[in-house]
C-alpha cells in the first residue's frame, strides 16, 4: 500500500467515523428541552374536603391550545365539563358541578398537552375527596376499550394506584423555572415534578450522555484526520 | 445510454433508432432481451413486432392509458410517478372560437402523445414512443366557465380559509393542464409540445411539478409517502367502491355529465420545525403511525381507525384534533379523491421549499371539499407544520368518444 493509498484509507475511515457519529447523534431525541409538568391543583395525593370545581395543570412553558383532560371520579365516570382552556402554561379543566359521580373517594386527572414544539406530554395525577378509595375496590381508571394493541407512545406515567397521601417521590431536579401564573403557586410542589418528569419519557438522560460522547468522538476523529492529512503527498 | 433508452417504438422512432444506434444497441441491449422476452411471455409487455432487429421493450415505458372514454384520463388513473401541472391564462380578448381552437389543439396533442405517437409537427418525435402512462387532463377555471362557456355550468372560486397564506404565483388561472407520466422525460416532451402548441392562445402563469416514488421502486398500488415521512393516501375513494362515481363524476349540468372538479392546493410542509417534533408528537398530529401508516388504534395500514378508543388513562388514542379525526366527516358525501404529489424546489434564499401539490377531484367542490377544508382550517394539529400557499379550482370536462372531438368542446356548443 502506497503512502497515498494509506492516506486515502485513513481519510475515508475518519469520514466514515464522523458520519457514523453524526448519525448516532441524530438518533438522540430531538429538542431536548421539552416542556414538563410543574404542578397541579389539586396536587398529586391531595386529600380534599369537597370535590373540586375545576382542576389545573401547570407546565414549564406555554402549551398548545389542543389539550385533553379527563377527570375521573371514583366510579370511573368522566367528570370533565367541556373542553380544557389553555392559558399560557396553565391548562384548566372545569369539573361538572353536580351529580352523584362527584363522590368521595379517589379521583384521577389524566392529561395530554402539547408544547409549542409539538411534543405531547401525557400523565396522570390522583387525589382524593373525603377519603381515598380502598385499593381493593374498583380501579381508578377503567379502560372502556380493549387495550390498544400496540402502545406507540412513550410510556405515560404509571397509573397511581396508591391512594395514600404519600406520593412516590424520586429524587428530582427542582423546578428551576418559577411558574409564572397564579394557579401554580400552590401546585408547584416537588412531588408533582417527580410524577411529571416520569411522564416525559426516558429520552433526556440518554441524550445528555450521547451528545458529549459523540462530540468527544468527533473531536478525536478530527484530530486523527488532521494528523494524517499533511503526511500524504498531494494527490 | 441506458438500456431503457433503447426501447424500440413504433413508426418513426423505431426506424431512427435502427439507423442511428443499431451497433451500440447490439451489445448493451443483450441484457434486456431475456427479461423483456420473459415479461412478454407473461403478457405484461406489449407484443414486439417480429421483424424488429431488436425487440427490447421494457413494458412500463410502453404502457398507455386509454385517451378515449366517458371521463378524461388522469383522474381515476392510478397516479403516475410524476406530475407537471401547468397554470395558463388566456390572452386578452380570447373569445369562444379561440377557446374552441385551443381545446382542439390540446385534445389532438393529448390523443397522440398519450398513445405514444408524436404530436403533429413534433420536433422531437423520438421522445414520443415511451408514453409511460402519460395522461393529459384539461380543466377550465371559474373565469372561463363564467365568461366563455354558455349553458348552466357554474364554478365558484373557493372561499378563503383562515389558514390560507397565499404566495405568488400559485393562484387561480384560466386553464390547468395536468400532465402525469411515470417518466419525467416523457413528461418534459409533452409539456414542451403542449406549451408550444398553446402559445398563441395562452401564457403560462405557473408550473407545478411533483413526484411520487418511481414506478417499480415498490409494488404498484403502494400508498405514497409524502416528504414529512407519512403514508399519505390511505383513506381515499377507490374505483372499485360503489360510491366512487357519485363522489368523483358530476352528473351535469348538460354536457358536463362525466366531468369532475379539480381543486389544487399548494401546501408547504414546514420541514425545519417538523424535524424537531418527536415521533410521538408526529404520530399524534396525524393519528397514524409513521412506520406502517396504521391508525394509532390499529396495526395495519388499512385498519379502520377507532376514534372513540381511549387508553388506560381515559385519553383518546386518536386525538380529536389529529388530522385524520378532523378530516373525516360524519357526512359520507363530504369525501373526495385525493391525488396529490410531493414537491420540492429550491428558493432564492438558499433553502428548500417542500410540500404537496395537493389535488382533489370531486363532483362538487362546494359540497364535498369546502366543508372538510373549513374544518381543518378551524382545527387540525397538522396546521402547525403546513402552510397553504396556493389555491385554484377547475371544471374538468368529461372525456370524448372520438379523436374528432376534444374535451370541453361539447360545453361550448350548448346555449
Ligand atoms: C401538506 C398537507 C397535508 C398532509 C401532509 C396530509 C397528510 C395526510 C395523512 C398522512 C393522512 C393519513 C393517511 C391517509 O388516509 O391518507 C391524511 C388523511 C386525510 N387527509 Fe390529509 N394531508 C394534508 C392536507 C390535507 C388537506 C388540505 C385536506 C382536505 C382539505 C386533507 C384531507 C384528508 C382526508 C380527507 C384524509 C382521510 C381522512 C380519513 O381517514 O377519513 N388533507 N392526510
Amino acid at each position: 500500500m502506497s503512502a497515498a493509498q494509506r492516506n486515502r484509507v485513513a481519510l475515508a475511515g475518519a469520514v466514515l467515523g464522523l458520519a457514523a457519529l453524526t448519525g448516532f447523534v441524530g438518533l438522540a431525541p430531538p429538542a431536548s428541552a421539552h416542556a414538563s409538568l410543574v404542578g397541579t391543583d389539586p396536587e398529586q395525593g391531595a386529600l380534599l374536603d369537597a370535590a373540586p370545581a375545576a382542576v389545573t395543570l401547570t407546565f414549564t412553558e406555554p402549551m398548545d391550545d389542543l389539550a385533553e383532560v379527563v377527570v375521573s371520579g371514583p366510579d370511573g365516570a368522566d367528570l370533565a365539563d367541556g373542553a380544557p382552556v389553555v392559558d399560557g402554561a396553565v391548562v384548566r379543566q372545569s369539573v361538572v358541578a353536580t351529580g352523584a359521580a362527584r363522590a368521595a373517594g379517589t379521583w384521577s386527572i389524566a392529561y395530554r398537552a402539547t408544547s409549542a414544539d409539538g411534543h405531547p406530554l401525557t400523565g396522570q395525577v390522583t387525589f382524593s375527596v373525603g377519603a381515598p378509595t380502598e385499593p381493593t375496590s374498583e380501579t381508578i381508571t377503567e379502560p372502556t376499550s380493549e387495550p390498544t394493541s400496540e402502545p406507540t407512545s412513550e410510556p405515560t406515567s404509571e397509573p397511581t394506584t396508591e391512594p395514600t397521601t404519600e406520593p412516590t417521590t424520586e429524587p428530582t431536579t427542582e423546578p428551576t423555572t418559577e411558574p409564572s401564573t397564579e394557579a401554580a403557586t400552590d401546585a408547584a410542589a416537588p412531588e408533582e415534578t417527580a410524577s411529571a418528569a416520569s411522564s416525559s419519557g426516558p429520552g433526556l438522560p440518554t441524550r445528555d450522555v450521547v451528545v458529549p460522547l459523540a462530540l468527544l468522538g468527533a473531536a478525536v476523529a478530527l484530530w486523527l484526520l488532521s494528523r494524517r492529512l499533511p503526511a500524504g503527498p498531494p494527490s | 445510454m441506458s438500456a431503457a433508452d433503447q426501447t424500440t417504438g413504433r413508426g418513426l422512432g423505431r426506424r431512427r433508432l435502427l439507423r442511428s444506434g443499431a451497433v451500440a444497441l447490439a451489445g448493451a441491449g443483450a441484457g434486456w432481451a431475456g427479461s423483456a422476452a420473459a415479461r412478454a411471455a407473461d403478457g405484461a409487455a406489449p407484443p414486439a413486432a417480429a421483424d424488429d432487429v431488436l425487440t427490447i421493450s421494457p413494458p412500463d415505458g410502453a404502457e398507455t392509458v386509454p385517451y378515449l372514454g366517458p371521463h378524461q384520463a388522469g383522474v381515476a388513473t392510478p397516479p403516475q410517478a410524476h406530475l407537471v401541472l401547468l397554470g395558463l391564462d388566456l390572452v386578452d380578448g380570447t373569445d369562444t372560437d379561440d377557446l374552441r381552437r385551443l381545446l382542439r389543439v390540446v385534445g389532438d396533442d393529448a390523443a397522440r402523445l398519450t398513445q405514444g405517437e408524436p404530436a403533429l409537427s413534433d420536433t422531437e418525435p423520438e421522445l414520443a414512443p415511451r408514453p409511460s402512462r402519460l395522461t393529459v387532463t384539461i380543466g377550465l377555471g371559474p373565469r372561463v366557465v363564467d365568461e366563455l362557456v354558455p349553458g348552466d355550468l357554474t364554478l365558484a372560486p373557493l372561499p378563503s380559509f383562515s389558514t390560507d397564506r397565499f404566495e405568488e404565483p400559485w393562484g387561480q388561472t384560466d386553464l390547468a393542464l395536468q400532465l402525469c407520466a411515470d417518466d419525467p422525460t416523457t413528461l418534459a416532451h409533452a409539456r414542451r409540445m403542449l406549451l408550444k402548441d398553446t402559445a398563441s392562445f395562452a401564457t403560462v402563469r405557473w408550473v407545478q411539478t411533483g413526484f411520487r416514488s418511481a414506478r417499480g421502486s415498490q409494488p404498484d398500488g403502494t400508498t405514497m409517502r409524502n416528504l414529512m415521512g407519512q403514508v399519505d393516501g390511505t383513506v381515499n375513494p377507490a374505483q372499485a367502491d360503489g360510491d366512487f362515481a357519485d363522489l368523483v363524476w358530476a352528473d351535469g349540468p348538460g354536457a358536463f355529465a362525466g366531468g369532475t372538479v379539480m381543486v389544487v392546493r399548494r401546501i408547504r410542509s414546514e420541514m425545519d420545525t417538523w424535524d424537531k417534533v418527536s415521533r410521538q408528537g408526529k404520530e399524534l398530529a396525524v393519528g397514524r403511525r409513521l412506520d406502517t401508516g396504521a391508525p394509532l388504534t390499529g396495526t395495519a395500514e388499512h385498519d379502520e381507525p377507532d376514534f372513540d378508543a381511549v387508553d388506560d388513562n381515559g385519553l383518546k388514542v386518536i386525538d380529536a384534533a389529529s388530522h385524520i379525526a378532523r378530516a373525516r366527516s360524519d357526512d359520507p358525501a363530504e369525501r373526495f379523491l385525493r391525488r396529490g404529489y410531493n414537491y420540492q424546489v429550491h428558493r432564492d434564499d438558499g433553502t428548500d421549499d417542500a410540500g404537496l401539490v395537493f389535488t382533489v377531484f370531486c363532483a362538487d367542490a362546494e359540497r364535498q371539499f369546502v366543508p372538510v377544508q373549513r374544518r381543518l382550517a378551524q382545527q387540525d394539529r397538522l396546521n402547525e407544520w403546513i402552510t397553504t400557499i396556493g389555491s385554484a379550482v377547475y371544471a374538468v370536462p368529461p372525456g370524448v368518444a372520438s379523436t374528432d372531438d376534444a374535451p370541453g368542446l361539447a360545453l361550448l356548443e350548448e346555449s
